[in-house]
């Protein structure tokens, strides 16, 4: 390994270190009630985020795939009746996985 | 009788809690292993990026622009925007880490992966924050993806595309399992499929690394202007469960 290669590395994991830590512990006198509501909000966007492209942009294009849409609803039904992540998780997973191997025709 | 500590339960619960995401950990840091090493990583050198950058999207860029011979700016200024979400991260999760010490933080800011976020979030829902739990959830991730580097530069040809066997849809089926809890109100409802739409939106026309860090903002605006009732409920609970308890 060169020295040149492993200090792109160590630049990349400070960079990605300093917006890990920047944030992450503010004085709590900053906290206003607002503000905190705010701030219970932000998990909705960020999860909104990674799920949302994850099902509708393939390669740069808008898809509409029914197999993980139904999957998706599969998870939230799983989530609604049960309140169990890892049992939503495995069957909306375990659906799609299944169709994949084509163990059944969808 | 012997009864396990809080302190090990917790641990316990944080392996327990990361399993499927360390198993899945372990598949996608294989394919960056194999990937890396197409690119012309030696194998050391794509173990090394994941023990000291520790970015999933990171790495994934990174090596393809090295193997497009990109210039060391091109490969800092990608990393930077791909980062760039991690900042609304630990600001949204931040009351819970005001009961840490500044070393604790300091080292827990390494292993903030989206993962990570999702996971310790829920966790922290009903339960106070604490350090075993996050830790043992984070050595479990950052295990999971080193050695599946590791497997993929050693066993890459015998790696099956995860596309095809829709292992690509853990990560969605996680984060949507984990949203579930997010979703108490109408306008936490609507405000996440607004956020869903914007990111689709967004991720034609902007880079990686945007779409969820102006989503989060808008998700913010909107707690920010619209509180309502439950919100103000849920906030008070996690005023108590969090700042209040520093």
């Amino acid at each position: 390994m060169t020295t040149q290669t492993l200090f792109l590395f160590l630049m990349m994991g400070v960079l990605t270190y300093i917006s890990r830590r920047a944030f992450l512990r503010l004085p709590s006198k900053h906290f206003s009630a607002r503000l905190k509501n705010g701030l219970s909000f932000i998990p909705l966007g960020i999860f909104a985020s990674l799920i949302f492209p994850s099902l509708f942009v393939q390669s740069g294009s808008f898809v509409i795939q029914p197999m993980l849409l139904v999957a998706s609803l599969v998870c939230l039904g799983a989530m609604a009746l049960s309140k169990n992540v890892f049992l939503s998780f495995g069957v909306s997973l375990g659906l799609v996985v299944a169709v994949s191997l084509g163990l059944f025709s969808w | 009788m012997k009864t396990a500590s809080p302190s090990s339960a917790s641990w316990k619960e944080g392996l327990i809690d990361a399993l499927p995401i360390t198993a899945s950990y372990i598949v996608f840091g294989a394919i960056f292993g194999m990937l890396a090493g197409q690119a012309g990583l030696t194998s050391w050198e794509s173990i090394a990026m994941s023990v000291l950058v520790y970015s999933g999207a990171s790495q994934f860029a990174g090596s393809s622009l090295i193997a497009e011979q990109a210039s060391v700016w091109a490969i800092l200024l990608t990393t930077c925007l791909l980062n760039l979400r991690h900042f609304l991260m630990g600001l949204s999760i931040s009351p819970h880490y005001q009961r840490f010490s500044t070393a604790q933080v300091n080292g827990l800011a390494f292993f903030l992966t989206d993962e990570q976020y999702a996971l310790t979030l829920n966790r922290f829902r009903h339960r106070e924050s604490d350090v075993p739990y996050i830790l043992s959830v984070s050595v479990a991730l950052y295990a999971g993806w080193c050695g599946g580097t590791w497997i993929g530069t050693a066993a890459g040809a015998w790696i099956p595309d995860p596309a095809s066997l829709g292992l690509g849809f853990s990560f969605t089926a996680m984060f949507l399992a984990l949203a579930y809890y997010q979703l108490s109100s109408l306008i936490r409802i609507f405000a996440f499929l607004l956020c869903g739409a914007a990111s689709v939106g967004l991720s034609f026309v902007v880079p990686n690394g945007l779409p969820v860090l102006i989503a989060g903002c808008l998700a913010f605006a909107i707690g920010y202007f619209r509180p309502s009732q439950d919100d103000g409920e849920q906030t008070a609970a996690e005023e108590t469960r969090g700042v209040e308890s520093a």
